[in-house]
């Protein structure tokens, strides 16, 4: 969600950065520890959900693919996009 | 936002729902900017919790959260709030498709903005929802203290009015007075101007609603005058009727014209006088033969007073017949011919119906007992087992003529008040003990009715101008049985029953049981009767108890 006010976009933004490293983590986790796709898919969701109201468009896009391949199964899909997330959140 | 759009925002409360910490920091973040209280909350429970102990104007949810999502928590919310506006924000538009958005707006106070909506879309809609919010619940607060304004209008209306029904030995009347809504632009005024004279006006105020009753309350209070007019004076009805229209035109102007029916009765004379005024023609019965008599075929009468300003009423409108004691008189307002059996009001009964049904309740069939106090409440609740239930206007229906029953029974008159009410008991038992020589039976009667009444004095009538009631009870005697009936306009006969037999327990757990009068009711009419019927016409009770009459022993002959 997109603010003209820059002392409070800066407020939010830092406070977007604290929370998605720490939902990048738990993402990877339980990703790589096989977790069901809901428990997964959840952690994904909220990652995508902060990108949309930061109006990070472009963490946002790639989250929101990122789900549609676990949804599908594609596994291996997902894996190889999770160093392009990775990048991006460290980015922020 | 301007400093006085913060200002005028800090009386509204928003309760804001959000497992998300980002969302919970952004979102206060922007209220509070923009001068809104805000709590903020990370799970339903403890949203809940708020809601049940404080008061908001909105509340922002995530739908997305744990196991109770925000449907659910709106669930929660609705038990304890039918209307707070719930503004949802989502990202889920685009996942949710149809179905989601069906859910969304399946509730008529459920909003939604998207997460990535900015800022400004997001306060312009809670500014938009919440001023929604709080005019609907400005309106109800206006509805409830209008509301209450006319329930005590009506209230008084109705303490200005003449009873109901009243009896004497040469004539009696009886009235059926039903407001479209609370207030009523119909009247009704009874002046006794001598010992066996009356006269009687039924009035129709145009429109009907808070202004007719207005102007219907300014014209009572000019009317009462005529409380105090000579016999001589009050047979000119004409001159009445001119005198009306003179104070409807000087002092009502255009906002009111009254159609009515000024009547004069003189019992001695066996005469009646009657002008019409824009009323339905009245009609005049023979209860015997069920004719009825045509006395007006020239149809005079006489406009509406107040509908033309130069308009003269003279002798030569009025219509003037001799009766006999069979024959019984019915005025009605139009509104009893505008009851329809459709909302829209086009299914109104025709006139013949409305002649017909007048003739056949006012027929004395042989072995019938046929009274006037409960004849215009018959008529009307004719109408209504017809299927004409819609009203679309004040009605009322009035009847005047002999009372119906023979000079040997009882009949008489009672004020609720425990005061006449005892006055009546004590008159009736000596009634009673004059026709059977038997005490017993008369303290018996005495304690009936005494019960009875004060039942409904206490149990069926409300607080307010229970004093200006009045009750019927006749009383019949025949070689086996007493006849006894009563006419009030008390609660339903069932739950007044259900008062009485509670007040009976509570009285028997109080004192021990001694035959006294105390308002047992139930019980001790059900002993002393050997059958009891009600029938409910409108709102008036007809309630017949008959009691065995003991053999005479050849001592008491």
């Amino acid at each position: 969600m997109p603010d003209e006010d820059p002392e409070i976009l800066q407020e939010i933004y830092e406070e977007y950065k604290g929370t998605a490293s720490g939902l990048l983590e738990e993402l990877k986790t339980k990703f790589n520890a096989n977790d069901p796709f809901d428990v997964v898919d959840k952690t994904a969701h909220t990652l995508k959900g902060n990108a949309l109201m930061v109006g990070d468009q472009e963490l946002f896009d790639i989250v929101q693919a990122w789900r549609g391949n676990l949804k599908d199964g594609k596994r291996d899909e997902c894996a190889n996009a999770l160093p392009a997330i990775e990048q991006l959140v460290l980015a922020l | 936002m301007t400093g006085t759009a913060n200002n005028q925002n800090a009386q509204y409360k928003v309760l804001l729902l959000d497992d998300e910490r980002l969302v919970r920091f952004t979102i206060s973040s922007y209220l509070k900017s923009a001068g809104y209280t805000v709590v903020a909350t990370a799970t339903p429970d403890e949203a809940i919790g708020y809601i049940k102990r404080e008061a908001f104007h909105a509340v922002i949810s995530d739908v997305v959260m744990g196991e109770v999502d925000g449907f659910m928590f709106r669930d929660l919310v609705r038990q304890f709030d039918v209307d707070i506006p719930i503004l949802f924000l989502t990202s889920m538009l685009s996942d949710g498709g149809n179905t989601f958005l069906e859910r969304l707006m399946s509730d008529l106070h459920t909003y939604y903005v998207s997460k990535s909506a900015p800022r400004a879309v997001l306060l312009g809609k809670l500014e938009q929802i919440i001023g929604a919010h709080v005019a609907a619940v400005n309106v109800r607060v206006m509805e409830s203290r209008l509301s209450k304004s006319l329930s005590l209008a009506s209230l008084v209306q109705k303490a200005m009015l003449p009873t109901w029904t009243h009896i004497s030995p040469e004539y009696a009347y009886a009235t059926c007075w039903e407001p479209l809504n609370e207030v009523s632009g119909d009247l009704f005024e009874w002046y006794p101007v001598a010992e066996n004279a009356a006269l009687f006006i039924i009035g129709d105020l145009s429109g009907h609603g808070a202004n007719a009753a207005l102007a219907m309350t300014a014209i009572q209070a000019f009317l009462k005058q005529y409380g105090y007019i000579e016999d001589k004076k009050a047979r000119q009805i004409h001159k009445i009727a001119q005198q009306v229209h003179n104070f409807l035109k000087d002092n009502l102007g255009d906002i009111a014209y009254m159609a009515m029916t000024v009547i004069y009765l003189n019992a001695s004379e066996r005469i009646v006088r009657y002008l019409n005024c824009g009323n339905p023609e009245p009609l005049c019965i023979d209860t015997k033969t069920s004719n009825i008599l045509l006395h007006n075929p020239e149809n005079r009468g006489a406009i509406p007073p107040g509908l033309v300003a130069d308009a003269t009423y003279n002798e030569e409108d009025i219509v003037e017949f001799n009766y006999n004691d069979d024959d019984i008189f019915i005025v009605y307002s139009d509104g009893i011919c505008d009851i329809s059996q459709d909302e829209e009001g086009t299914k109104s009964p025709t006139q013949e119906e409305i002649q017909e049904i007048c003739t056949i309740a006012s027929t004395k069939y042989p072995g019938e007992t046929q009274v006037i106090c409960d004849l215009p409440y018959r008529v009307v609740q004719s109408l209504y087992s017809m299927g004409y239930t819609q009203k679309q206007d004040d009605m009322s229906f009035f009847v005047f003529g002999k009372f119906g029953l023979p000079e040997s029974d009882f009949a008489r008159e009672v004020r609720m008040t425990p005061k006449s009410i005892d006055e009546l008991s004590q008159t009736a038992h000596a009634w009673v003990l004059e026709k059977t020589g038997n005490n017993d039976l008369s303290t018996k009667i005495d304690l009936l009715l005494s019960e009875h009444l004060m039942n409904v004095y206490r149990h069926g009538l409300s607080d307010f101008g229970r004093q200006h009631e009045v009750s019927i009870v006749t009383m019949t005697l025949t070689q086996k049985r007493l006849v006894i009936t009563t006419w009030d306009r008390g609660i339903p006969w069932k739950e007044l029953i259900q008062y009485s037999e509670h007040d009976a327990e509570d009285k028997l757990n109080q004192q021990n049981a001694v035959l006294a009068g105390g308002g047992r009711g139930a019980p001790i009419l059900q002993k002393i009767s050997e059958s009891i019927s009600s029938d409910r016409y409108m709102n008036l009770n007809r309630t017949v108890f008959h009691v065995r009459v003991p053999e005479q022993s050849p001592e008491n002959a």
